[in-house]
């Protein structure tokens, strides 16, 4: 038996996308795709689907919101919420707002249909269980970039100094705050400090209130 | 009111027996030189002068005790000096009045000194007081007596009982004067030294020219009726004592009579010295003549002293009308009219101070105009006339020109000349005299002033409302604009969101579909991807749209901490409230504007953020702990911190709220928002 599943997007290019990245799947059955999420709960009577998957945020339709009404609805129903955005703030949301799983559009079209057949079978799928990969030890960029924090460098100034995106720094510094176990960069240094990361004459006088 | 009743009634009773007095003498002696003035009718004058004087002071002070007992006194002291000639003639009842008058005088005496000048006394006055009284009280009685039976004797008791009630009384007070001026109140013994001074210049004449030679020394002397004259001077100084009860500084108000009493005694000894070359007179006479000089030019001065208020009182009610008229032209230029009202006024001015019935203000232009006409000007064709000959005399403009009948007065101002006034008849149809010539220019000179000021008025008002217009237009505009802006981050930040990001995404998954070997291609569009969400999200908080406020801002400050050198922390406690949206955008603007601010200017190592509600009020609080400034240059720091503070002061402006920023170098800044709400609550 194929999963069924509603694609709701605003975006048409990104619907075709998916329409065609899922029609490869041999379990997974598209019943129908929305760009305009006024008809959702009609055509939800209609098609009965498994899975609906949505964009968080629509020209005139918040995707949160139509999660919590279509979770109270149709208990049965799980919701996968696509976004364009990456911030904590939307998957913890999504998560209240009874979704089961939440993939950022561009992540890799593999995790989509993992996270489908995943929730169909029950799992919450959220981005920190998928990169939960990591181990609590830094890894040498990680520490070069924690360093150059210590030094007060700007992200700007570390981006340049490694060259690397400016991306990839707040990613590195990302990583270096959940595996401190910090929610800042001044506690970071200070938890690197402590966990034998940086060493006291390395540590920017700014730090060292 | 009652209490003027008495002695109102005292004072008919007084005249009265005045009036009857001197009717009974006139029939006995003829009026027919000044001697029998002084001989009959003096004492009459001076008893009168006594007792009119304590009446006025009682109307001006009805409610002193020290006047109401100088009243009673100066009113037995005037009945018994103005009886004593009716007496001595042994009139019908004078002699009894007379001494029902002088035998009460220490009475009244002692009462007056009872409350003068102060009230405190030793025990042993209100004894003697009291005795004073029971003894004339004991004179009358044995007076009564006589009537009747007539007897020398008791005439004799009488005589010496008044006479030594007189000198007990008179001791008492002297013993009280003395014990007074012992006193260091200045106040005390200012109006002592008056009353010393006053019961001398009024008594050393009777002493000195009368009594001594006369008494003493058995020489010529001077009728007693004569000298007694002095005596006014007494309640003349005790009236103005009583009444101003001011400290006299006599060394000032010498310097000021100095000349007069200089000039005076000048021009006694000038004729004194005259007439001792033209007549012979014997020294009776010459006293006579020095008393009338004297007299006469007191009289002079007194005159000119009484009359000069009103005078004064003339010319100032003109003046004062010419300035009232000027407030009352200023509050209606005010108020937004403008020449004509001023021509008005001036004309009424004319007509009210100086009685001019026809008159017209003519104001300057390339052919000259009537701002306002009054009387026969309200003919066109006399007001056209006139007009024409301005126009005919043109070189002669700044001169008042004589246009029979009329005269044709410019108003000139700083530079040239304003307009004219054009003056006709005066409402009597007199001649304008030469203080009204002076009116006339006053009102020229000050009809000037408020034209130009009148003008000035008007073009300040002008500008102001140019400019207030202006300003509200700004405002508008600012308003305006700073929606506008919000609307196109919007569009731009939807715009790059929804059609780059979203085509950026398709493309990078098709890329991924069809070739695996573009790793370099992937991971340039996943940074495309994340700068542009990073402007998207620059440019519109769409997370406050879609998630709410407090989302947002733990978002904010996890971003910041991120990438700054900062902790940030956040007490957000509008959870049970219910905020619009626009309102929760403006909110984190500002918000996020303030911290970046704080980081941007004064590097602290921890900004607090909190988000609070009472009565009615949002209160947002972002204190930092770095480098502060001096508040003193607020201004400057808005304006150098760029858009920044400047635009949260807008933004604030525009929700109607304040803001208060508080900072000091090297301990932070800290900056309150309160906004006006009446929103919904949850609970």
């Amino acid at each position: 038996m194929k999963i069924k599943v509603l694609l709701v997007d605003d975006h048409v290019l990104i619907l075709e996308g998916l329409i065609q990245l899922l029609k490869n799947e041999k379990d997974i059955e598209v019943v129908n795709t929305l760009s305009d999420p006024a008809s959702l709960f009609s055509v939800i009577q209609q098609t009965n689907p498994d899975i609906v998957v949505i964009d968080i945020r629509m020209k005139s339709f918040n995707g949160i919101e139509i999660t919590r009404n279509i979770v109270k609805e149709y208990p049965h129903i799980k919701v996968v919420i696509l976004s364009g955005y990456d911030d904590n703030e939307y998957v913890q949301a999504a998560r209240k707002a009874g979704a089961s799983a939440f993939v950022t559009k561009e992540k890799s079209n593999v995790e989509l249909v993992t996270a489908i057949k995943l929730s169909y079978q029950g799992y919450q799928v959220y981005p920190s269980d998928m990169d939960d990969d990591s181990s609590k030890n830094l890894t040498k960029k990680e520490r070069e970039v924690l360093k150059l924090i210590a030094e007060d460098k700007t992200n700007h100034e570390i981006s340049e100094i490694l060259m690397i995106s400016k991306r990839t720094v707040e990613r590195h510094i990302s990583s270096i705050l959940s595996k401190l176990n910090a929610d800042s960069r001044v506690g970071a240094v200070v938890n690197g400090h402590k966990m034998g990361y940086l060493s006291f004459h390395e540590i920017d006088r700014s730090f060292r209130k | 009111m009652y209490k003027k009743v008495f002695p109102s009634l005292l004072m008919i009773l007084f005249f009265g027996i005045i009036i009857d007095s001197v009717i009974k003498i006139s029939h006995k002696n003829n009026l027919n030189n000044i001697d029998s003035y002084f001989e009959y009718y003096s004492t009459f004058f001076l008893g009168c002068f006594l007792v009119i004087v304590a009446f006025y002071c009682y109307l001006q002070k009805q409610n002193s005790q020290v006047v109401h007992n100088f009243f009673y006194l100066m009113y037995v002291t005037g009945l018994a000096i103005s009886l004593s000639k009716p007496s001595s003639m042994e009139l019908p009842f004078s002699r009894d009045m007379e001494i029902l008058s002088v035998s009460f005088a220490p009475y009244f005496l002692m009462k007056f000194f009872t409350h003068f000048p102060v009230t405190a006394k030793p025990k042993f006055f209100y004894k003697i007081t009291a005795a004073t009284f029971w003894l004339a009280l004991i004179i009358n009685v044995i007076n009564i007596c006589t009537f009747i039976r007539p007897d020398h004797f008791y005439a004799d008791i009488i005589r010496i009982a008044a006479i030594f009630n007189i000198m007990v009384a008179l001791i008492a007070c002297i013993i009280l004067i003395i014990f007074h001026l012992r006193s260091n109140t200045l106040w005390i013994k200012n109006q002592l030294y008056i009353l010393i001074f006053s019961i001398g210049v009024s008594f050393a004449p009777v002493l000195f020219l009368s009594l001594i030679p006369g008494e003493i020394f058995d020489q010529y002397s001077v009728p007693y009726y004569y000298s007694l004259h002095s005596m006014i001077v007494f309640p003349i100084t005790m009236a103005y004592l009583l009444t101003k009860q001011e400290i006299i500084d006599f060394t000032a108000s010498f310097d000021k009579y100095i000349f007069s009493i200089s000039s005076i005694g000048l021009i006694l000894i000038l004729i004194n010295i005259f007439i001792s070359f033209l007549l012979n007179l014997n020294f009776q006479q010459l006293v006579l003549v020095n008393i009338c000089v004297l007299t006469s030019l007191l009289t002079y001065i007194l005159l000119q002293k009484l009359l000069e208020p009103y005078k004064r009182n003339r010319w100032k009610l003109k003046t004062e009308a010419i300035q009232r008229e000027k407030k009352i032209i200023l509050q209606q230029l005010l108020d937004g009219k403008y020449l004509t009202v001023c021509a008005k006024h001036v004309i009424g001015l004319l007509e009210k101070v100086i009685g001019i019935n026809d008159a017209c203000i003519i104001w300057k232009r390339e052919r000259p105009i009537v701002l306002y006409q009054s009387g026969i000007f309200n003919n066109l064709q006399e007001c056209d006339r006139i007009i024409d000959k301005i126009i005919i005399r043109k070189k002669e403009l700044g001169e008042v020109i004589k246009e029979d009948p009329y005269y044709i007065l410019p108003l000139k101002g700083r530079d040239d000349v304003l307009g004219w006034v054009v003056v006709g008849k005066k409402k009597n149809f007199t001649v304008i005299d030469k203080e009204e010539w002076l009116l006339l220019e006053k009102i020229q000179e000050d009809a000037v002033e408020l034209f130009s000021n009148a003008q000035a008025l008007h073009q300040f008002e002008k500008k102001l409302r140019k400019a207030q217009q202006e300003s509200d237009m700004f405002n508008h505009f600012n308003t305006i604009l700073l929606h506008d802006l919000e609307e196109e981050q919007r569009k731009l930040s939807i715009f790059l969101h929804d059609e780059v990001l979203q085509s950026l995404i398709f493309v990078k998954n098709k890329l991924q579909e069809d070739s695996k070997s573009y790793p370099e291609l992937d991971s340039c569009l996943k940074n495309v991807i994340y700068n542009v969400r990073e402007m998207c999200n620059h440019l519109h908080p769409v997370m406050v749209e879609d998630l709410g406020l407090e989302p947002s801002l733990q978002a904010l400050k996890k971003h910041l901490q991120l990438n700054h050198n900062v902790e940030i922390e956040l007490d957000y406690q509008l959870h049970l409230i219910i905020l619009p949206k626009d309102l929760s955008i403006n909110m984190f603007r500002m918000i996020k504007e303030l911290i970046h601010n704080a980081i941007k200017h004064a590097s602290p190592y921890q900004i607090k953020v909190s988000l609070t509600k009472s009565e009615g009020v949002l209160t947002i609080r972002v204190e930092d702990d770095g480098k502060g400034f001096e508040i003193a240059n607020l201004e400057s720091v808005i304006g150098k911190n760029g858009i920044g503070l400047a635009t949260v002061q807008k933004r604030v402006n525009l929700l109607s709220g304040t803001i208060d920023i508080r900072s000091e170098n090297n301990i932070g800044t800290f900056i309150t928002i309160t906004l006006p709400f009446e929103g919904s609550d949850l609970n």
